[in-house]
């Protein structure tokens, strides 16, 4: 039974990861202009032999299908392709940009945890001032763009005040770009522990003496942590397409700068590349978040046993 | 034992849904007439006053270019309004049909969809606007359609639901019995009752959509320049913020105030359609 679910949740993965690749394949079958021409750029004063070699080079004289299955072949074998542009393989490329924007985007992740546990857990069912200054601090938290937040940082802390470098450090745009998820999980969380903190169990707990500090960290947390880790998941995705922006302000080198560069120049493999590293990370997160939900909940757990 | 339910009172019209309110309307008004409130020409370039401060004649001072801030930031309300309604519109139409179809189309069409909708909700929001910026190009009407494209997947599964929900219900299997047709039973009594939350959702989309799309604005994918447009202000801005915060700062009070209030009237227009639904 449990074998089961865990091949059917794979099943749905590489289904997702199968979709990712046509998307990717069928997006650059739309181009106008044809994959010829981008390869060659400007410089379409090319001679028909170099014509010929490219197209003999890209497979571009076969068939629809057979290009699809080359492709398919090859992504398989974890061959994203050459770049037009960059004249290197796409896998290099973003391989050799890919530790940047992880490290921003864990930094701005694990700051966004800490904070919204910390603002939940001391703002559920407390004052209304208390409760209402942080959700409404939260709503603006979801409203501000990542990049001009980032650019009032950068405004205030790098230009006015001097305290950190206007470019190379590592400390304001993982602020800038942990403002949304921030909001987001804190919304989640405080609702959370709010829901636990209704129930009987909470009641059980301070019967036995339990002081409120104790109630909130250690029973009603585990339980609001259950919607919050389904929110991360899908968060490390989203955070990762707000880190092309967010390294654009602060000129931090990355895929953001990769990215953009091959979105103006129609460099498609390399687009294609970069949203299928991305859809990978989204669907190993959500097998990673199905593995902690059982360590979360015991119920899971016994349910699956039985 | 179970915790008390709380005690029903009149939900209070609070002090921030009003200034919302008042924000969205003068928002719409501006959109409406940019003449009213545009001191100078939002495009005339003056290079004699080029990164003034904000003074008497320039409320928010000028550009590098000798450009009134305040102009082009009331001349950029319509561009951003339009394109988020029209983005939220576009999802919201696009939205419906893939979940009617998925709802109503049978097994394989429901598989083909759902499925089809994990795959872009794997792929993160601004990489998926930026494929299709990559395929359409750069402008405004593809910033908008790639917008719509990153919104879409939450509608179809939102009215794909609703409408299982409500097929399954009293009034259409009524319906079914009487004999009449399958179109006309979702065309007249499905859709009709499905929408309703999934408006006020396209309602809250708005804002995001300003959102977003202030964002491909930035990364200098939406209209070419000299347009008045948020984004594209704040992209410009960049290289002076050490001499000109004003003009980095003001487009974004901008954009954050219209996606904050559309966000606090649509969640309390979100709130009073939950009420109704659940007496």
């Amino acid at each position: 039974m449990r074998a089961r679910a865990a091949g059917a949740r794979l099943g749905l993965a590489v289904v997702v990861l199968w979709g990712a690749v046509t998307v990717g394949f069928a997006a650059l079958q739309l181009m106008d202009g044809g994959t010829l021409d981008l390869i060659l750029g400007t410089s379409s004063q090319a001679t028909p032999e170099v014509r010929r070699q490219i197209i003999a080079d890209y497979g571009l004289d076969r068939s629809v299908p057979e290009q699809y299955a080359t492709y398919l072949w090859h992504v398989l074998h974890g061959d994203l392709g050459r770049s037009y542009q960059l004249r290197v393989p796409v896998s290099e490329a973003i391989g050799d940009q890919l530790p940047a924007t992880l490290a921003l985007t864990s930094c701005a992740l694990a700051l966004a945890v800490v904070v919204a546990v910390v603002v939940a857990l001391l703002t559920a069912h407390r004052a209304p001032w208390l409760r209402g200054g942080f959700a409404a601090t939260e709503t603006v938290a979801l409203s501000v763009p990542q990049f001009w937040f980032g650019t009032l940082l950068l405004i205030v802390f790098s230009f006015t005040l001097r305290l950190f470098p206007a470019a190379g450090g590592l400390a304001l745009p993982a602020v800038a770009l942990a403002v949304t998820p921030a909001g987001m999980l804190a919304q989640v969380l405080r609702k959370g522990l709010e829901d636990a903190l209704d129930e009987p169990f909470v009641v059980t707990a301070r019967a036995r003496g339990l002081g409120d500090g104790a109630v909130r960290l250690r029973h009603a947390l585990r339980h609001a942590l259950l919607p919050a880790v389904t929110l991360t998941g899908w968060l490390i995705g989203t955070t990762l397409g707000g880190a092309v922006v967010v390294e654009q302000v602060f000129s931090r080198p990355g895929i953001g700068r990769l990215t953009l560069t091959a979105v103006t120049n129609k460099d498609m493999p390399v687009v294609m590349g970069v949203v299928l590293v991305a859809a990978l990370v989204y669907v190993t997160c959500s097998l990673a978040v199905d593995v902690l939900y059982r360590l979360i909940d015991p119920r899971l757990r016994t349910e699956a046993a039985a | 034992m179970t915790a008390l339910p709380p005690p029903s009172r009149r939900p209070r019209v609070r002090a921030g849904l009003w200034l919302g309110a008042a924000v969205l309307a003068a928002l719409v008004l501006v959109a409406l007439v940019p003449s009213l409130l545009a001191p100078h020409s939002p495009t005339e370039a003056d290079p004699l006053r080029t990164l003034l401060p904000p003074g008497a004649h320039h409320p928010l001072g000028t550009d590098q270019n000798g450009r009134d801030v305040l102009s082009r930031m009331v001349h950029g309300a319509r561009p951003s309004l339009l394109s988020g309604l029209g983005a939220s519109g576009l999802a919201l139409l696009g939205g419906t049909a893939l979940g009617l179809l998925a709802a109503r189309g049978g097994r394989v069409a429901d598989q083909v969809v759902t499925r089809g909708l994990d795959v872009f909700m794997a792929i993160p929001g601004l990489l998926l606007a930026l494929l299709v910026i990559a395929v359409a190009g750069p402008g405004t009407l593809n910033v908008v359609l790639a917008v719509a494209v990153l919104t879409m997947p939450v509608y179809a599964r939102i009215v794909r639901a609703q409408i299982l929900q409500i097929s399954r219900s009293g009034y259409v299997e009524g319906a079914v019995t009487l004999g009449v047709r399958p179109a006309a039973i979702v065309w007249r009594h499905v859709l009709p009752n499905a929408l309703g939350p999934v408006l006020v959702l396209a309602t809250l989309g708005v804002g995001s959509a300003i959102g977003a799309g202030s964002t491909l604005s930035f990364l200098g994918l939406g209209p070419r320049p000299p347009a008045p447009e948020w984004g594209a202000m704040l992209a410009d801005s960049r290289g002076y913020y050490a001499v000109a915060w004003w003009t980095a700062v003001f487009p974004g009070v901008a954009i954050t105030g219209s996606v904050l209030a559309i966000t606090v009237v649509g969640r309390h227009l979100q709130r009073r359609v939950e009420g109704r639904r659940v007496p």
